[in-house]
This record gives C-alpha cells, structure tokens and sequence, in this order.
C-alpha cells in the first residue's frame, strides 16, 4: 500500500516536471522565439563567427525534435546549456555556484523561520486567549498583510542606509582580506539583512497556523484523555497535542515551497545576493533565455523534490495515510 | 445512603462558563455520594451538565469554567484544595479515570494502542516499558480486543474495539473510580450492546466503582446501583435504581422515564416534555423546571426548592410538589 | 435574487441578519471592515483630494519639483525650513525696459515684436537688451532650474540668438552673469569666481532639441516656438560628484534680476556676393519664464519622475482595490466551479482533475509570472487574470471535500430522487452550501493578489502605465529612491493597511462561518 502511494506520488512530480519543462521550452523557444543573432549579437560580427555560435546554441537545426531533444538531453544531464551572449558561456559552473549560495541563504531562512514559528505557535496555541496568544495572532494576521520586499527596503533603509551597521548588497564586500574566515564571516555580514528579514517577515505565518491547529487539536478528546492520565501538561502539548498535528505541519512545509521560490526571487534581488532567483531577474531583463529556462527548471526541481519528500514524510508520519485514507 | 465506605462525596458542586454573554451556569449545588463497589449513574438531558460535573471532579474544566463553589472529597480529601502537581500526580488515572464523551476520540490518532495504555501505566508506576506493555496486553484481554492489537493504530480498530480499548485504557492503573461520560453513545445498536456487556462484566469482576453518565436511561438502569437525575445544571432526584424507576417523584423524572420505552415496567405510552432546556444563563428562577412543568405553582417560579430526602432509605428530591405532601 | 421564493427570501435575509450580527460584534473583522471602507472612499474621492491626474498612458503628468523632493510641510522641521519649493517666475513682457539697442532693429513693445531687416550691401547685426525686472529668493540653494521663452518668428536668412542673464543684485560673490542662448543649441556661460580662481566655462545644452538653422533656412516663413533650457550638470571639481549650475547660481538668498537680449544675425549662407539680400526677422516675444525646481513639495514630494507623489499614492487605492477583489472574484469563481464539478461527478473525473490541481500546485508561480508578464502582457487588466488563474487551486480542493460530505446529506439525495437535474443541483443546492466558505477564503485571497501585483511592478515587470503602489516601491529599489522613504514609506504601508483590512475581515468571516474555529469545550 504504501509503496503504491509512493509511487503515485512519484508518477505525478514525474508529471508534472514534464509539463513544465515543455512549457519551458515552448515559451522560450516558439511563443517569445527572437533571434538571438539579433538580439544580443554584435552586427559587426563576421558572419562564419554567428553561424558557429548558432551551432554552439543549438539553434539552427528545426525545433523539433533536433532543438527539444537537445533542450531535453542538456536538463537531464544538468548541463543546461549555454548562454545567450556574445562569449556563449556554459552555465552549469556558474548554476552549481548560484544554486549553492540559494540553498545557504533560503535554507537559513528557512529553517530559522520554522524553528521561530512552530514552537511560538505551539505556545501560543496552548496558552488559548492569553496575552502570547493574542500576540501570535496579531503577528500572524501582520505577516499575510506585510509585503515582504516592503519589510527588506525598510530593513534596508534603516540598518544599511541609515545606521550603516550591515552591508547592504551581494554576496562579499569588495577589496577585503581574502583569507577564508574573514571570507566567511564577510558573506555571513552580508547573509545577516536578508535572513533576518526573511525569519522576521515568515515566522508569524508559521505561528498563526499551527497556533490554530494546536488550538483543534488541544479540543481534542485524545488531548483531554492525555491530561485525565496525570501526563505533565508540557507532555500533553508536545506528545499528543503537537505529535496529532504533525503531518499537516509537514505539509505546510511543502505548500510553503512556492512561497521560499517567490521569497528567493524578491529577496535575492534586493539584496543583490548572487543566487538563482537574483540570476532568473537579470536574465529576464536581457533575454538570456537559456538561463531562464534552467533556472525555471530548478525552481521546478526544487519545489516537486520538496512536495515528494513531504508527502513521504506524511505517509510516514501519519500511519492511516498506510491503508490509503486520503488527507 | 449505602452503608458500605464512603469514596466520593460532592458537596455543593457550582460550575460557571464565562462567556462573552456572561457566565453559563452550567452546574449549580450538586451534591451527591457514591460508595465503594457501587456505581452511580447521572442521566438528563443534553446540555444539564453532566460532563461538566464529571469533568471538575477531574480538574479536567476547559479554562473558562470555574468551580465556584463546593467540594469533591475523594477518600476523605478534599480534591479541589489539593496543590495541581500533586492532584496530577496521585489522583489522576490512579484515582480516577474517564471514559470520555465521543470516546471514538480518545485515542490519538498516530501512536498505537498499546502504547497509549503503557503511557499511563508508565507515569504513575514504577514498571519498565516491557512490563507496562504486558500490562497493557493483558487489559486488552480483560476487555476483549486481545494482546495481538497492541501495536495497533486506532483507525485499524472498529468503533466497538476502540471503545473497549478506551476502557481497557481507564483500568490501567486500577483506579478507585472510573467515571463513564456516554460509554455508547457514538455506537450502534449491536456494538453498544457489547460494549454494555463488557462494563457489566467487569463489574463483577473487579468490582468496580463507576459513575455512568448517560441520557440512555435503559443502560443507566442496568448498570448502576443508584442514579442522580440532573436538570439544567441542578440535581433534581437522587436515589437507588430500582426505587428511582418504580417510583420516580420529580416532575421531571417521571416525564423523563416517560419518554423512554421502559424495559422494567409494563409498557407504556411515550410522554414527550414540551419546550427547550433552558438558557443556563439565565435560568429560569425558583424551580428551573417550572416553565415546562405541568404541576408548577406559584411557589416553584419563586423559591429553590430544598434538596431533602423524603423517602425511608435515601431518596432525595428537588421539588416543591413533593416536600408539601 | 428574485428567483428565490419568498420563504427563502426570507431565510436569506435572516442568515445575513445573522451573519451582520456575528461579524458586527467581531472587533478584528470590524475593525477591518472599517479601514476597508474608508481606502474605498478615498479611492472614489480620488480626484477631489488631488490636484493632478496620474501618469498614465494617456496622460503625462506635469513635472513638479525635483526628483524625491521631500513634503512641503517638512519645512515646520529647522532643518529644512529653507528648502525651496517650486518657484515659477513669470516675467512681465509689458513692463520691460529695453536697455540698450543697436543696428537697424524696430521695435514695438506693445507687442513685444522686434523686426530685423538688413539692407542690401552690408552685413548687419542688431541686438537689443531687454531688462525684465526682479525677484527675491530667499530659499537655500535650490535642485536646479529650467528657463524658457516662448516666442514666434518669421524669418528668412536670419540667426537669432537669444540670452539670458540672471543679474545678481545682491552681489553673490560666486559669479557675475550668465547668459544662455536657445538658438545656438551649445554655447558657455561664465561662471565669474572671486577675484582669485580662474574662470570656469560651463557648458549648457538644450534639453529639448537641438535646433538646426539650416532648416530654417529650407522652411522659410515656418514659425519656429517655444523651447526650453535646462543648464547641464556641471562636473565637480577633482572629480567629485556633479554640481548642478542653479547650486551656485541661487547660492545666497536675495534678489536677482533677469535681462534677456535678443541678437540678429545674418549670416546664412548664400551666394557670396547676395548674402545678405532679403534677410530678416520678426520676433514675437510671448513669454519668458525661469522655473527653479523645488525641494519639496506637496503632501509628500515628488517621486523619481518629478510627479506628485501624493496622487500616485491616492489613485494607486483604485489600482490595488481593483486588481485584489477582481483577482479574487474570478480565482473564487474558478475554484468554486471546478471544486463543485470534481466533487459533483466523483469516481474517475474526480480523481483525474483533482490530479490536475495536484499537479498545477506545482508549478512556480511568481516566476511564470514573471516570464509571462516580462514577455507577453504587462497589461494590469492581464495581470490580474494571470494572478487569479494561478490561484484557485487550493480552494477547489476545500470546495470539492464539502461538496463530497453535501452529496451524502439527505436534502441532495431526496433532490436528487425527485429527479433534480445536474445543473439544478450544483447551482441550487451545492453552490449555495459551499458559498460562505468560499467568501472567507475569497476575502483572504485578496491581500495574496495584491501582494503579487505589487511584487510583479516591485521588480520593474508590471504595467508601466498603471499608477500603482508597487512601481513606487520600484523607484526607492533600483532607481535610488530609498533614502527619500517620504516617497516609498506611504505606499509600502498603504499596501500593508490595506491587505491587513482583508486579512481581518477575512479571518472574522473564516470563524463565523468555519465551525471549527469556535468550537469550545
Ligand atoms: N466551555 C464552555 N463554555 C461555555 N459554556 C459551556 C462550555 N462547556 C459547556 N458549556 C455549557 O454548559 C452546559 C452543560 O454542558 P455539558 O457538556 O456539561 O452538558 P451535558 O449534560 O454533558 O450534555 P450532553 O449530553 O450533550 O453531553 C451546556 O449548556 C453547555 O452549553
Ligand atoms: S418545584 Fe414546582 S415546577 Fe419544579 S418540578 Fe416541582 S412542581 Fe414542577
Ligand atoms: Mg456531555
């Protein structure tokens, strides 16, 4: 049974990253189509010197299927291809770099956010209708009102601009010593605005909804039984009470993926912070479609991996996902 | 009043909600015994406050009730006085244990059952985990569902298995009062049959102290030794079974028997009450039966009538009809 | 709903009678049903609380002060008590006194018309000063400024040029006139130092365009108008950052005067020997002006464009109002219909579009957006329809369980059983259950898509036409707007007020009509 269910949830990310990555190309290559010789492509440049870019591109063979599989063959081999521009770099080295320093920064943030919000939710949650309570609510009402990017600028304008005490953008400062940990205490100087806001602007999210799901679940009867056993009340919130709404908690998780992707994209331009979100930006605004479709497609990746591992961990979490009761 | 040793006793138990509207006056001056060996039963309609006196008993209230008043003294000891840690700690499941309402809910829904019987077992003795399980297999016996569904999750057992894992569960740690809030209710028919025979048995056999909360009067009647008839949060019969069902004095108790399809008497046409329970928070003054009562008088809409016992044993009433006589 | 019967008519009213009552005694929904209703009226009395219209495609808003000049009423503050507003001088044609003239020139000063002709064998010039009187300023040094004059001239073989002078008269030390000249484009001013430093050329460039005396020559008889100066950033010196010229031409507070002289000039090419044959000029002088640019303005300055920042802020209410609840309605609509068919036929079609979302959930959506807005429609009317379409997924999936539970209750079977067609159903009975929680999740769909509209114009990919909140965000983000938070503060905190109001009528509804949220033991 649940390797039926594992395998329908496998089927469906196998899916639908098909259906992306079709669109992707689609998009890029039939519907937004432009010659890159023309776009990018100095005119000057002697015609033999384009027809092999063009070739290098592999642009000059018919769509389909020489292009598609092409396409096809360089996002399964992670290469992804090569740049639209005059040098036509490859943009593998420069992905796995990009991709690194985007997983640091949103899974830092992440993990603060989660590890800030659920407990505070939890507290709040069995502290019902008192002054924490009433304050994670409020927060958490703030957080669905609060843009994001409005909550980076003010964070910007106060603690970069005004106070001077944070480096306002990209990954290190320029001209520092260049021995490692000065390095990486000078990427940490610059990871501070951009986590900090994303856990400030993200963590009141996470507490109002577990706070409500603690709240159902601390009516619960099991909950009730839990405390008429004598459990000490800390044991009835985080065993029973806490325990009941995992799985939901988990596939909160998975639904936020889309949430991080967009906070990536935001966060990464604000601070200029050199990751994939920040990249995706730029290569829109001169029409470096190669990038776009990759990191399109690792945006895609990123999301049905989470999305796969989260209903596993459900399955695994909540035993009547094992006979096929449905969530 | 039973002879046998006393074990609980509920003085004057007053319960209120607060509520945005004000407070709900959900139970008011209950008062009521019950002895080792005997069980209790508390019957009436919904909404009386039968599960929020058996819940304060337990300390269990939901923060906005509040136990105004009055005392439960369990084995000579006041239980509302005793400092939480310590109520927590000795009273709770090794005094006494709850089958609660919807008891379907009881059992939490991703850790199995044995586990759950072991949980208590384990916090109020000095057993290891294999011994705590064994016990726990063992009381899965007692009630029928059987040492192989340890390891079981709940949704993997029927409703009737369930329900008898939740009593099984309420035995553990051999408590000296086990309180019953609506056993079967949530069952059908068949089951709740089974489910009966199996607290009948276990009556015997252990010689249980229970309180049985139910509007089932047919499962009141067979199960218990005396029975207390609540009434929008007030006491309004109290005796021993057989005397409460041939000669039920209160108003109120009478219509209630009425209205159900009696399995001791001859059979007899259903009275139905006429009207709604009252609104706990205002209650109606006097006698709270007294908007729906046939006999009401001038009296009833004025002054609380006394709770007094009128017959030779114990029988007490509420009801200005009957202390007139 | 006069389809309804009366009795249900009347159930209708009693459950929003009901509703009303649940709601008016919850504070947070109150409270932001309240701020709701009041940007809805500010966004209907838009144009009484501004006095201009905002930019748009049709219509070019007037430039106004500076770029992120700060609110007028900044002034209360000392530090900025001498900051300068928008100063528009107008000069009074009628009264000016020509101070000097030359050559054959006729003048006719009610008109303000100087004709220009030279005779047959000479070459000949003629110049005439004009000296248009004075005002006081008493601001510190001001942005930078713009001088225009509006004029009409008939002319043939002709040049002519005209100056400006700033005369200073209260002896600012830094310089002593300056004189500009629209017909020949490029040109210096001097810039006269104290006594010691040498003298600095400045050049100053028309801003407007270039103007080719050739062609006047081939278009004979054209009238040639107005144009408008604007001096060029000076480069500091030792290569700091540029100066603008009005920094130390307004340098002291105190009255300047203005002269403008007017030089004919015949000059243009011909055959030598008939150069100057038949050349002339009539001049008809209508308005000449000079417009220091402010350091403040209005209610709350002026953005990166020089518009009024305050209009933009009160008409980006319309914008946001407009893309929210629309978003909204058509995401609920689509999550409505496609929950209720899924859950309506069941079995195999349930399970099949129920995939379907499965699989839209998926997808990325800000950066599909971002790739179609980018590409294809930065039109705000197509964002949101964008928005809406990436947003209904969740809600089917709510909608498609109740309509599950709805399709066991007795009151759908026994419709069912007096043979209710399919339709009759989802729209009598299904519809109709599954609306209140629809509304609450609706209401809290709102904020998500205005927040995803301002995104979208945040990063530089939204309507360029449409005033909205999240493209002034954009100018404090990449166009160097972010110390002037007087700017981007409002509408940033304009945007959370406003999703904030819908996020707590929205979770006032989600209690009422969500059970669960009330229940209590
Ligand atoms: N947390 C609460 N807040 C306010 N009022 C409450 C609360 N819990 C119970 N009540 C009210 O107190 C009264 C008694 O409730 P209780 O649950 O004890 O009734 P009951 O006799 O057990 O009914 P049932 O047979 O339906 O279980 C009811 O009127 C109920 O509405
Ligand atoms: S006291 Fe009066 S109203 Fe109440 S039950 Fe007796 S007769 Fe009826
Ligand atoms: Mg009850």
């Amino acid at each position: 049974m649940f390797a039926g269910y594992v395998g329908k949830k496998i089927v469906i990310a196998l899916v639908t990253l098909l259906v992306v990555v079709t669109l992707n190309f689609m998009i890029f290559r039939v519907f937004v189509g432009g010659d890159p010789s023309q776009m990018i492509l100095d005119p000057r440049m002697p015609p033999e010197v384009r027809d092999q870019l063009l070739a290098m591109w592999g642009i000059d063979k018919p769509l389909f299927p020489d292009q598609y599989s092409l396409y096809l063959y360089n996002l399964f081999t992670w290469q992804y291809g090569l740049q639209f521009d005059q040098s036509a770099t490859p943009i593998a080295p420069e992905m796995v770099w990009r991709l690194r320093n985007t997983v640091i920064l949103l899974g830092l943030a992440t993990i603060g956010t989660i590890s800030v919000g659920i407990p505070l939710g939890m507290f709040a949650g069995a502290k019902r209708g008192k002054k924490t309570d009433v304050t994670v609510i409020g927060i958490g009402l703030l957080t669905f009102g609060v843009p994001m990017f409005f909550l980076q600028l003010i964070w910007v304008a106060i603690f970069c601009l005004w106070l001077q005490i944070l480096p306002r953008a990209g990954l290190v400062g320029l001209g520092g010593p260049q021995d490692p940990l000065s390095v990486a205490l000078d990427v940490a100087a610059h990871a501070i605005s951009p986590i900090c806001t994303l856990i400030v602007g993200g963590f009141g999210g996470w507490a109002l909804y577990t706070r409500n799901m603690m709240v159902d679940a601390l009516t619960e009867d099991f909950v009730l039984t839990a405390r008429a056993k004598g459990l000490r009340e800390r044991d009835v919130i985080t065993k029973h009470a806490f325990k009941s709404i995992l799985p939901p908690v988990v596939t909160l998780i998975a639904l936020s993926i889309p949430g991080i992707v967009t906070g990536a994209i935001i966060t990464e331009s604000i601070f200029a912070w050199p990751g994939i979100g920040q990249w995706y930006i730029s290569a829109l605004q001169q029409q470096n479609h190669p990038v776009t479709q990759a990191v399109l497609y690792n945006f895609a990746v990123l999301m049905l991996g989470a999305n796969l591992v989260a209903d596993l961990a459900y399955g695994f979490l909540d035993p009547r996902i094992k006979v096929g009761v449905r969530r | 009043m039973p002879k046998d040793e006393l074990l609980l006793q509920v003085q004057d138990l007053t319960v209120y909600f607060t509520t945005l509207r004000g407070y709900v006056r959900a139970v008011e001056d209950v008062t009521f015994e019950l002895a080792q060996g005997h069980t209790l039963g508390l019957a009436g309609e919904s909404g009386c406050g039968k599960t929020t006196t058996a819940l304060s008993i337990l300390r269990l209230l939901p923060i906005n009730g509040r136990i105004m008043k009055g005392k439960v003294i369990l084995e000579g000891n006041d239980v509302t006085r005793i400092n939480s840690e310590r109520f927590r700690k000795q009273v709770r499941w090794k005094k006494i244990s709850m089958v609660f309402q919807g008891a379907m809910n009881s059992l939490h829904p991703t850790r199995n059952v044995g586990d759950q019987i072991s949980e208590a077992i384990l916090l109020h003795e000095d057993v290891n985990k294999r011994e705590a399980s064994e016990r726990a297999g063992k009381l899965l016996d007692l009630v029928g569902v059987g040492a192989e569904r340890l390891d079981r999750f709940p949704h993997e057992l029927s409703g009737g298995m369930k329900q008898r894992a939740v009593i099984a569960m309420a035995l553990a740690c051999n408590p000296s009062l086990i309180i019953a809030d609506e056993p079967t209710t949530a069952l059908d028919v068949i089951v709740q049959t089974q489910v009966m025979k199996v607290i009948k048995e276990l009556q015997a056999k252990l010689n249980l102290s229970m309180i049985m909360v139910s509007h089932d009067l047919s499962l009141i009647s067979e199960t218990t030794t005396e029975v207390a008839i609540m009434y929008a949060g007030r006491i309004v019969e109290y005796a021993d079974t057989a005397t409460l069902y041939k000669e039920p004095l209160h108003p109120y108790t009478q219509k209630l028997i009425g209205a159900f399809p009696s399995i001791l008497g001859p059979k007899k046409e259903l009275t139905t009450i006429h009207g709604f329970p009252p609104d706990l928070i205002n209650p109606p003054p006097g006698c709270r039966f007294h908007p729906r009562c046939s006999y009401a008088m001038e009296k009833c809409k004025k002054d609380v009538p006394l709770f007094e016992n009128v017959g030779e044993k114990t029988h007490f009433v509420g009801c200005h009809l009957v202390s007139q006589k | 709903m006069s389809f309804l019967s009366k009795p249900k008519r009347e159930i209708l009213k009693r459950r929003i009678k009901s509703f009303w009552m649940d709601f008016s005694h919850n504070r947070i929904g109150f409270v932001g049903l309240i701020i709701i209703l009041g940007f809805v009226v500010v966004g209907i009395i838009a144009p009484l609380l501004t006095p201009f219209q905002p930019t748009s495609q049709l219509f070019k808003a007037p430039q106004l002060a500076a770029a992120y000049s700060m609110p007028d009423w900044f002034r209360i503050f000392p530090q900025y008590s001498d900051l300068n507003p928008t100063l528009s001088i107008k000069l009074d044609l009628k009264k000016a006194e020509v101070a000097n003239y030359t050559g054959p020139i006729s003048i006719d000063m009610d008109r303000l018309n100087f004709s220009f002709a030279a005779t047959e064998d000479a070459k000949q010039t003629a110049s005439v000063t004009l000296d248009l009187g004075n005002f006081s300023y008493e601001y510190s040094a001001p942005p930078t400024f713009t001088m225009h004059v509006n004029y009409r001239m008939y002319y043939n073989r002709t040049g002519v040029k005209v100056y400006f002078t700033v005369k200073n008269y209260t002896a600012n030390p830094l310089w002593d006139d300056v004189l500009l000249d629209p017909t020949n484009a490029e040109m210096l001013i001097y810039v006269y130092k104290p006594a010691s430093g040498p003298v600095a050329n400045v050049t100053l460039t028309n801003s407007t365009s270039k103007l080719n005396i050739d062609s006047f020559v081939n278009f004979p008889r054209q009238p040639v108008m107005s144009s408008l100066y604007k001096p060029e950033l000076l480069l500091g010196e030792n290569g700091s950052a540029p100066i603008d010229p009005a920094r130390i031409l307004f340098s002291q507070k105190g009255v300047y005067g203005i002269k403008l002289k007017i030089e004919f000039d015949n000059i243009r090419s011909g055959p030598p020997d008939r150069t100057y044959l038949g050349a002339f000029g009539d001049l008809n002088l209508q308005t000449v002006g000079l417009t220091i640019w402010g350091r403040v303005h209005g209610i709350m300055g002026t953005d990166a464009g020089r518009n009024d920042a305050w209009t933009e802020l009160v008409y980006g209410v319309r914008i946001s109002l407009m893309v929210g609840v629309l978003a909204a309605i058509i995401a609920t609509s689509l999550g409505i219909l496609y929950g209720v068919t899924s859950g309506y036929l069941g079995g195999f079609a349930d399970e099949f579009l129920m995939r379907v979302v499965d699989v839209l959930l998926c997808i990325p959506v800000l950066p599909i957006l971002l790739i179609l807005t980018r590409y294809f429609f930065a039109n705000v009317y197509l964002v949101v329809v964008l928005i809406a379409i990436f947003g209904w997924q969740g809600l089917s999936r709510v909608i498609r369980s109740r309509v599950l539970t709805l399709k066991e209750m007795s009151f759908i079977e026994s419709a069912r059983a007096s043979g209710a067609s399919d339709s009759y159903l989802m729209v009598r009975h299904l519809i109709p259950n599954v609306l209140p929680v629809a509304m609450a999740a609706m209401v809290l769909a709102v904020p998500g898509a205005i927040i995803t509209e301002a995104a979208l114009s945040f990063l530089g990919f939204g309507d360029p036409n449409a005033p909205t909140w999240g493209r002034m965000l954009y100018g404090a983000y990449q166009l160097g707007g972010l110390p002037a938070w007087w700017v981007w503060l409002p509408p940033g905190l304009a945007i959370t007020v406003i999703c904030i109001g819908f996020v707590f009528i929205g979770h006032a509804i989600d209690e009422i009509v969500n059970p669960r949220l009330r229940r209590r033991r």
